[in-house]
């Protein structure tokens, strides 16, 4: 498998009134295409920050990102947007529906933004993946907070990007929907060649990921490679 | 609690500021309704007081008192003159002067003998006696300039003679000289060599004058016959006191009206009314003149602030319903951000009076600050509006007097307290809601749509039901007894309120319409502007109908403003067509009554003018024996000249001008007379131009035209008893008048520069100084109309005025306030949705489509309540307009009542709002680009 995504010397400051906080350290960090890579650490390791900057979302203070072996960490918003909108896609643990449109709309609404086709089918089966299709045409205010979470990740699937950040995506649903939420990562990735890269704290499905690595205070300490290529 | 309630207002200080900004409005507006009127109705006063005294050559702040001393009846009947004049001078002098509390001009009391005769003592002989009359003015000082000699002592010299001063043209027709002595008695036989009586007085000319010219002189009379004056001292201890020689009085007192305080119009009022009910019970006899102040032009201060007061509430009205509903939607933003800290802190156990009172401390502040502030400024923006002379037009005008009075502070406090009840609404229906169930909370919209509507339903039908009564009722909407019909605030209210309903219903399902129409097709920008609106969201609603309200309020101001204001002034050009109208009155000084009724005008410089036949009782009738004999108005006129002259421009009466110069057998008849007579176009009339004459003095003309305007003629008017009587009109050319009945009184239209005292002295002139002085007329301008005061009193009608600036300033506190809510709505609603915004980025949404994205929200937004409001506030102020033109002049509504409405007032409203718009955007656009999507999203994690 090739390498996707590379990240060379990444740090991260925070300007303080006084000095700044070093979130993250001299990151050096790869992702195999067609995986799913999780990054694993307590709360404030910066593993959601790491995520943001891999995903053009955060400038790095110093470092660089590349994607498919192409430097992106200059490029104009402009050309980030045009990256996000077809070839990346996010899952936020925040959700962040749009409370006017319905679940189906909200599907939608991805493939509206990426410029394609309006596919019906493609969104009731993308629905459908995440156990939701017959709460389609409900509002998000009628929809419970992991349904709601579902509904983002039929969103983040729907125009079949390259690539998927997930920060917390399970955060609010049970073991039974998570791991067929996990499932149905896998089968992105088996059968859209998706890449996956997400953050968790949840023990219970660490074994569904192909790679993880684990970030303390700023740096990787540790790389598992489950595929069973140890790094 | 207070500091909590501080440190609130400090962390939602811009939502703060949008309180403030609302409750000042409401105060400031609530102020200037007392303080305008006042102010206004006092400059009314002051006009009226200035053109009185313009017109009557008397100074309406007048007292003179002049009578004999022994017309005086007291109770004690052995009361001397002495006695009586102290009496009535301690009256005068400590109630009734200081009474009408305004700064003297002049005050004198003028003492003065009867008359006497004065024997010359350089010339022995008696029959050289001339009648004098020795007075003394109290203070006359400043009123004369000696010529010669000097002012009087108050010494009496050794010979008991006492000095006096002569006016120049004493001087000069009796040859009375400085240095002159004269002997005074009442009969030339003391004077006899053989008389054993002495003179009565003797007296020594010390000094010569000139009066100074002064439109305030303490001399009432001047040179009235031989007048001598003496020290007042010396007249009223020597002459009055011990000799009892002082037969007359004379107090003069005349006030600077112009420095009238208006705060004691009560009291002056009562003050002349107890003057002229003393001076009947005084029953003074003999030569007396009294002159008080006329009081009906006083009391008419109170009939006129009065009706503006009625006038700027109406106005107001809807107003003040728009800002308090902006204080409730930003109570309401404040409640919504801090929705989950109260629903905690009810959670915890705070009861409701706890939180409400949390958020009257807030209120209260804002309010303390607003009520400091809020007469200050009412002060300077009533001095401001003093100078509006239409809608959102200002002029030279004279300044207005703008003071607080108790019912401004009355009016504020109760502005006050409703904006802080107001205020304290949202937070009442929040505070009982706890955390669990705050969260779980979603919108009922089927309920929400149902009272939309039933409230929609209930509005139209009020507004239906008060319009159809103000109309029916055909009082329009005042009372008779001045106030205000109170269906008129009903109407008013009801519709602009179902106005903004039925936009917020129908709107919604109109942006459904054209979502669905569209979806399919529509990038994300427009996709998420639409889907957004047609789920019209509480704050969305507020928006709405905010907007709406505002554009209706400011388009009906405009168009009610207009329409008054042309109507108005084409009112007075209707009936004051020219500079001076008035009749010109032959007195024959003959014993026969031929007078040659010549015109006097011609060729006069500095005049244009029109002779005006106007007949004596003229009569009108058919041919079929049919007549009217009374309120005919005949106008024989020349055509040319009246062309010339009458400033009136109408195509139908250029048209009918036209007809007279060119068939001088025709005849212009109102259509009451057609109605009247049963006469149509072409047919004939007679018409007899005076009821005096024989009955072939009548001549029969065609019927050219049938007209309901004419200048000056009123169709319809009240007699003196109240009863509402026809005026028939017939306009014939001059010439056939002059051929059958010449020499018929007629009135005079011109156009001059000369006042009216120049027009009365060259008038008399013009008739003495005749070339052909044969039959010896006394002429005389009677019945004067000076049309340019009459329009410029039109002009400043107090109702007029506070109709203008109130209708000024209510449209600029929409304004104000409309740009104010825009703003902060636009800021909290980009800020509500940061995460929501953040997460479309994050999507890949483009910073450009997300600004498209807000822009279409404005547009949406906007649209829809600028159009209708456009129109319904034309609409409103088409239908209310007319009702208010009763208030102006309910009888003289001539010519018909025109709407007036410019489309450049609208261009204007429909302009703020493209710079609102744009502000809202460009501050939009600057609030986006400080979204980071990573900050975005972590506020959601929160």
């Amino acid at each position: 498998m090739s390498v996707i995504i590379k990240g060379t010397d990444i740090c991260r400051d925070f300007p303080l009134t006084k000095g700044s906080v070093k979130v993250l350290k001299h990151i050096d960090i790869t992702i195999e295409e067609q995986a799913l890579t999780v990054l694993k650490g307590r709360s404030g390791s910066g593993k959601t920050t790491l995520m943001n900057i891999l995903g053009l979302l955060d400038k790095p203070t110093k470092g660089k990102v590349f994607i498919n072996d192409s430097d992106v960490t200059d490029l104009s918003e402009n050309e980030k947007d045009k990256l996000r909108k077809n070839y990346i896609s996010f899952v936020f643990q925040s959700i962040a529906l749009i409370g006017s449109m319905s679940a189906y709309d909200n599907v939608e609404f991805m493939l509206r933004i990426a410029g394609l086709p309006l596919d019906r089918e493609r969104i009731l089966h993308c629905l459908d993946l995440v156990g939701l299709k017959n709460r389609a045409f409900h509002m998000p205010y009628q929809l419970s907070g992991g349904e709601q979470q579902r509904v983002a990740i039929a969103r983040a699937i729907v125009h079949k990007p390259k690539i998927i950040f997930a920060d917390e995506p399970t955060a609010q649903l049970d073991s039974e929907t998570s791991k067929s939420i996990m499932n149905v990562f896998h089968q992105i990735i088996n059968e859209e060649d998706t890449t996956i890269i997400m953050t968790t704290h949840d023990q219970g499905i660490m074994e569904f990921a192909d790679y993880i690595y684990t970030i303390d205070d700023g740096m990787i300490c540790d790389i598992q490679d489950l595929r069973g290529n140890k790094k | 609690m207070l500091l909590l309630a501080i440190k609130k207002i400090i962390n939602n200080k811009i939502l703060m500021l949008s309180l403030f900004a609302g409750i000042l409005c409401a105060v400031i507006i609530s102020c200037t309704i007392p303080m305008y009127s006042q102010a206004i109705s006092h400059r009314m006063l002051i006009t009226q007081l200035e053109n009185y005294q313009d017109s009557t050559a008397v100074s309406p702040s007048s007292v003179i008192v002049s009578c004999p001393l022994s017309s005086f009846t007291r109770r004690d009947e052995e009361s001397t003159n002495f006695d009586n004049f102290n009496f009535y001078n301690d009256y005068l002098n400590n109630n009734i002067f200081p009474g009408l509390y305004m700064p003297p001009l002049v005050k004198s009391t003028t003492l003065s003998c009867a008359t006497m005769l004065a024997k010359d003592n350089r010339d022995k002989k008696l029959s050289n006696l001339n009648k004098v009359v020795l007075k003394a003015t109290d203070t006359y000082e400043n009123a004369v300039n000696i010529i010669s000699g000097r002012m009087p002592s108050n010494n009496i010299d050794e010979k008991g003679c006492i000095e006096v001063i002569i006016s120049r043209a004493v001087h000069i027709s009796h040859k009375y000289v400085v240095g002159t002595t004269l002997d005074l008695a009442y009969n030339k036989e003391i004077f006899d060599v053989n008389s054993k009586e002495s003179p009565l007085l003797s007296i020594k000319i010390v000094g010569i004058f000139d009066y100074i010219e002064d439109s305030y002189s303490p001399f009432i009379d001047k040179d009235a016959g031989i007048e001598l004056y003496c020290d007042y001292n010396t007249y009223f201890d020597y002459i009055f006191k011990q000799k009892d020689l002082c037969s007359n009085v004379t107090w003069y007192y005349a006030g600077d009206f112009t420095q009238f305080n208006i705060n004691n119009i009560d009291k002056t009022i009562s003050t002349i009314k107890s003057l002229e009910n003393n001076i009947k019970i005084w029953s003074l006899s003999g030569n007396t003149k009294t002159i008080i102040p006329p009081i009906e032009q006083y009391v008419t201060y109170y009939d006129n602030v009065q009706a503006v007061n009625i006038l700027l509430i109406l106005f107001y009205s809807p107003v003040f319903l728009l800002i308090i509903y902006f204080i409730f939607m930003i109570s309401g933003f404040v409640v919504e951000k801090d929705k989950n800290e109260i629903s905690m802190l009810t959670s915890r156990g705070a009861s409701r009076k706890q939180i409400l009172f949390l958020y009257f401390l807030q209120g209260g502040a804002i309010l303390l600050i607003s009520l400091i502030v809020a007469p200050l400024l009412s002060i300077t923006l009533c001095n401001f509006l003093g100078a509006s002379s239409g809608f959102l037009e200002f002029g030279q005008r004279a300044p207005i007097k703008v003071s607080l009075n108790i019912s401004s502070i009355i009016f504020c406090l109760i502005a006050s307290i409703i904006s802080l009840l107001t205020m304290l609404i949202p937070v009442y229906n929040v505070s009982k809601i706890e955390i669990v169930e705050q969260k779980r909370k979603t919108s009922n919209k089927a309920l929400s749509f149902i009272f939309l509507t039933i409230g929609a339903i209930i509005s139209a039908v009020i507004a239906g039901y008060s319009y159809y009564n103000l109309v029916y009722q055909k009082e329009g909407v005042f009372t008779s007894n001045g106030g205000i019909q109170p269906l008129a605030y009903v109407f008013l209210i009801c519709i602009f309120v179902f106005i903004a309903l039925l936009l917020v219903i129908i709107y919604p399902l109109l942006i459904k319409f054209f979502f669905n129409l569209g979806k399919r097709k529509w990038n994300p920008a427009k996709y998420t502007a639409f889907s957004r609106m047609k789920n019209l969201a509480t704050k969305e609603r507020f928006i709405i109908i905010f907007l709406t309200l505002t554009v209706a309020i400011g388009s009906f101001a405009s168009v009610c403003s207009r329409t008054l204001n042309y109507n108005i002034d084409n009112s007075l050009n209707y009936l004051y067509p020219c500079d001076i109208m008035a009749d010109v009155k032959f007195y024959s000084v003959q014993e026969n009554n031929n007078i040659n009724r010549r015109f006097i005008y011609n060729d006069v410089e500095g005049i244009e003018a029109t002779r005006v036949v106007t007949g004596n009782l003229p009569r009108i009738s058919s041919r079929r024996g049919q007549s009217i004999n009374d309120n005919v108005k005949m106008l024989a006129i020349n055509p040319q000249e009246f062309n010339d002259i009458v400033q009136w421009d109408d195509s139908l009466f250029n048209e009918c001008l036209n007809d007279l110069a060119s068939d001088a057998n025709c005849c212009i008849i109102s259509r009451n007379v057609a109605q009247a007579l049963q006469l149509n176009e072409n047919d004939f009339i007679n018409l007899k131009p005076d009821s005096s004459l024989k009955s072939r003095y009548v001549e029969t003309y065609r019927i050219k035209k049938i007209v309901d305007t004419f200048p000056t003629y009123i169709a319809e008017t009240k007699n003196l008893s109240g009863i509402k009587q026809d005026n028939y009109l017939i306009v014939v050319n001059v010439k056939s008048i002059d051929s059958i009945a010449p020499n018929q009184p007629y009135s005079v239209w011109m156009n001059t520069d000369k006042s009216i005292n120049e027009l009365k002295s060259l008038t008399i002139k013009l008739g003495i100084n005749t070339e052909n002085y044969e039959d010896k007329a006394n002429i005389r301008l009677e019945n004067i109309v000076n049309c340019s005061t009459e329009k410029h009193m039109g002009k400043i009608n107090p109702l007029r005025q506070a109709t203008n600036g109130s209708l000024t300033l209510g449209f600029i506190c929409v304004i104000f306030i409309c740009a104010i809510g825009f703003i902060i709505y636009w800021i909290i609603s980009i800020k509500s949705r940061t995460l929501q915004i953040g997460t479309m980025r994050a999507l890949g949404m483009s910073f450009s489509e997300i600004s498209k994205m807000v822009l279409w929200e404005q547009i949406l937004i906007c649209i829809a309540p600028v159009i209708l409001g456009i129109l319904s506030g034309v609409c409103s102020g088409y239908l209310f307009a007319p009702l208010l033109q009763s208030a102006f002049d309910s009888m003289n509504q001539m010519p018909s009542y025109i709407f007036d409405f410019n489309y450049l007032d609208i261009i204007k409203l429909i302009l703020f709002i493209i710079i609102l718009v744009s502000v809202s955007i460009i501050a939009g656009i600057i609030m986006l680009k400080r979204i980071k999507s990573t900050t975005a999203i972590k506020l959601g994690e929160e």
